[in-house]
């Protein structure tokens, strides 16, 4: 542990990304104590107001307010929330089908394996984002929805990692130790060599968190994933994309947010499989 | 030597000519449905069909309600109001298309044919592609007139079954455009009849070449145009959906000018010197329709109760960004018969909540609006006036959910009566208040699709038909004054707006006149 700590703080990138993500967290979970108005609140006679500005009633209105007269601060901090509850579900999703699947396949091998990995090989086949659109599509446009869509189109890539470290570790002399002993195959799979994979997960999860804020916004983008009023950012993004010329914070400051978190993760996931791959740990 | 001179300055003359020919491009806001307005409810449709294509017996003058002389040089109107016999313009050419060679030109036939392919059950084309005919049955066209009957090849006399005040300016509106006889049996004989309104051939000022869909749509100018050629010679229709997409095209110059551009760009456009902006009041209505024939707003009093949830003063600052006025009647302010002596309905959510508790919904009920998924004058952005109204009725307690299709869809959807709430309006076509108050609330307009209220009111019905029969001024105004008073107590709508129209276009662009009813018409359109 000591040594993992050491090596992802050699990475200045994911150290900084990792910081920054803790203040993310830290204000999506407070969300409602730090924002200063409710995301929902209409203000009469405060439209599209600009940044560090104040309203006729005298409400401070820090990144303005939008087309409709909502604070915007406010808006962005809430979507904070749904963004890294977007995130979290679709990479638990993907963990949990995932993990069933991608372990089954990597530990039996054989038809299972087949018929698993061509599952995979169908679904990788067709362009993600509009797979997600024709699963919204038919499920009905809703966040929820949305998050199913963008976690069955990431779940490929889950599988696959999965499988590919499964196969490594079951061919080791520890498991063949074990089978030997005459364990069961839930004691193999799941206690002996699951752990031992461990790495590779870690370092998928956190960049699927990343691509599922970011497929989940480009729905919203389509208006295909949150509906209103609910303050996510992709949607955030498509509704103020007319006032690019006249009032172009708010068109700015949600696509800033996405761009930052979706970056903080993937550094973060850098660092992480740079501190947590032995090979790499080695060369320096 | 000479022989390379010559040659030389042919090539010049050839280039130059080249040169000459004038393109125009429209940046327009959305697919037609078809190229037919007989089928078509929509201004994308007109302007694409009727406006380009197509002419009528009569014509709206540019720029103005009045009906003045089209493929009909001249009519008479008999004492009892029932009989109108038209003298046809003669020589009229059609179109000549990649497909079709017309043998001859326009006549009698035409006439009956357009017009007995929608009244006429068993004409052969009255099935073809859907066979809805939404326009001419909202307005109860089929039971108003009785017979058109061919006097002689250029003679025609419409038989009504009773005195129709309107009847002139409805044969000027788009529905009532001329198609080509000839050319339907040209079809009929190849058996695809269904291209009629795909491949449209029309007698108007632009002839249809090509339709991408979603993409483009592209004319030539119809040299034998019967008032002559008109002054570009190719024009194009840019479909594109996206407002402020628009008018980036515009300021690049990739368009001369856009339909509906977004109100948020008027300032921008104004201050652009290449770019001009013309404005009018236009003749229109922005609504939110409550389906009275759903639960709960079968109920008189969860209507009144809406519409005094809504604040629509704050709907005129955020969303028209002030060029619009709040509405109290369905129809427009310039519309004569308009009625004065209206009281509207305050923005109060206390009386909601209280009118509520007297239907019986004190904790409020779950429902969803249609939010108008394309930007028009009456309503430049149906989502973002839906999250408003979904926060004005949160606060009496209705929880709403915001639901929205493409265009097409959602015209089709509502006209079949699948909402509870939709976001629509109206631009008035033929400037007569039976053309607001009979086509969107009429009860032969829930049976067509247009009354997407589904209101059918007996007393309201009564009053807008005694206006029709007359040709009084005075006594259909008190008629129609006595309809938007039930209208205003019985509210199967909230009126919302009626707006100012813009219209953009490069500098170079002449002899643009805008219409009263909102189309956009480019014969007599020059580029400089």
């Amino acid at each position: 542990m000591k040594t993992f700590f050491k090596n992802f703080t050699k990475n200045k990138g994911a150290t900084v990304a990792l910081f920054l993500l803790i203040c993310f967290l830290f204000v999506a979970i407070f969300a409602p104590l730090l924002a200063p108005y409710s995301p929902n609140e209409i203000f009469e006679d405060a439209y599209k107001l600009q940044p560090m500005s104040y309203a006729a009633n005298g409400n401070l209105h820090l990144l303005g307010t939008d087309d409709i007269g909502r604070d915007f601060l406010s808006r962005l901090i809430y979507g904070t929330r749904v963004s890294f509850g977007v995130g979290l579900m679709v990479v638990v999703l993907d963990l949990i089908f995932g993990l069933l699947l991608g372990v089954s396949a990597g530990y039996f091998g054989g038809k299972v394996d087949a018929f698993i990995m061509r599952l995979v090989d169908v679904i990788m086949s067709l362009p993600s984002i509009l797979l997600a659109i024709v699963i919204v599509a038919l499920l009905g446009p809703s966040l929820i929805n949305g998050i199913i869509a963008v976690s069955v189109v990431a779940l490929p890539n889950f599988i696959r990692i999965i499988r590919a470290a499964v196969m490594a570790e079951k061919q080791k002399s520890y498991v063949m130790a074990n089978t030997n002993f005459g364990a069961s195959h839930f004691r193999k799979a799941v206690l002996n060599i699951l752990p031992n994979c461990l790495a590779p997960i870690i370092v998928q999860t956190s960049l699927g968190f990343s691509d599922g804020i970011l497929n989940v916004a480009a729905l919203g983008f389509l208006g295909m994933g949150a509906q209103a009023p609910t303050p996510e950012w992709g949607v955030m993004l498509t509704d103020s994309k007319d006032y690019l010329e006249t009032a172009s914070w708010l068109v700015t400051m949600p696509g800033l947010c996405i761009l930052v978190l979706v970056l903080c993760f993937n550094l973060m996931g850098d660092g992480l499989r740079d501190a947590l791959d032995p090979k790499l740990r080695g060369s320096d | 030597m000479r022989l390379i001179t010559f040659l030389i300055s042919l090539f010049m003359a050839f280039n130059l000519s080249a040169a000459k020919k004038k393109t125009f491009v429209y940046c327009s806001e959305a697919s037609p449905k078809i190229f037919n307005p007989q089928l078509g409810t929509d201004g994308a449709t007109f302007n694409a069909s009727s406006r380009t294509i197509y002419n009528r017996l009569v014509e709206f003058k540019q720029g103005s309600t009045k009906v003045s002389p089209g493929l009909a040089t001249k009519w008479t109107v008999s004492k009892d109001g029932k009989e109108f016999t038209f003298d046809l313009r003669k020589g009229v050419q059609f179109h000549t298309t990649e497909n079709y060679t017309p043998k001859r030109t326009f006549n009698a036939d035409d006439v009956l044919f357009s017009f007995n392919r929608m009244m006429d059950k068993s004409h052969p084309y009255h099935l073809v592609n859907g066979g809805t005919y939404e326009y001419f049955r909202s307005m109860d066209m089929g039971k108003v007139i009785s017979k058109v009957e061919k006097l002689d090849e250029y003679k025609i006399k419409f038989i009504l079954t009773r005195p129709e005040a309107p009847f002139l300016a409805n044969l000027a509106m788009d529905f009532a455009s001329i198609l080509s006889a000839e050319y339907g049996d040209h079809l009929a004989a190849k058996k695809q009849k269904e291209k009629i309104d795909m491949l449209p051939v029309g007698t108007g000022p632009f002839v249809f070449k090509k339709y991408v869909k979603d993409t483009l749509i592209r004319y030539t100018a119809h040299v034998g145009y019967y008032e002559g050629k008109a002054k570009i010679d190719n024009l194009i229709f840019s479909i594109t959906t996206d407002k402020s997409v628009r008018t980036q095209k515009l300021k690049a110059g990739e368009c001369h000018f856009v339909n509906e551009p977004s109100v948020t760009d008027i300032a921008s456009i104004r201050a652009n010197k290449k770019l001009k902006v013309i404005s009018q009041p236009g003749l229109n209505v922005g609504y939110l329709a409550m389906n009275t024939e759903k639960k709960p707003f079968d109920n008189v009093l969860v209507r009144q109760a809406i519409n005094h949830a809504l604040n629509r003063e704050a709907y005129m600052k955020a969303i028209y960004l002030g060029n619009a006025t709040v509405a109290k009647n369905p129809i427009p302010p310039t519309m004569w018969s308009y009625q004065k002596a209206t009281k509207g309905y305050d923005f109060d959510p206390e009386k909601a909540k209280k009118l509520l508790k007297k239907a019986g919904l004190e904790n409020g009920f779950e429902t969803t609006i249609w939010t108008l998924p394309v930007s028009r004058p009456y309503n430049p952005s149906g989502k973002k006036m839906g999250e408003m109204m979904q926060a004005d009725l949160a606060k009496v307690g209705i929880k709403v959910k915001l639901v929205t299709f493409k265009w097409t869809e959602y015209l089709k959807k509502a006209s079949a009566g699948e909402h509870d709430m939709l976001q629509l309006g109206w631009t008035g076509d033929n400037g007569d208040p039976d053309n607001f108050l009979n086509t969107l609330l009429g009860c032969a307009a829930v049976k067509a699709g247009s009354n997407y209220a589904r209101w059918c009111n007996k007393k309201y019905q009564f009053h807008v038909e005694r206006a029709k029969v007359s040709t009084d001024i005075g006594f259909r105004s008190k008629h129609y004054k006595e309809a938007q008073a039930i209208f205003k107590q019985q509210v199967p709508w909230v009126t919302i707006a009626h707006s100012k129209v813009f219209k953009a276009m490069a500098k170079g662009v002449t002899g643009y006149t805008q219409s009263p009813f909102g189309s956009d018409i480019f014969y007599g359109v020059d580029i400089q």
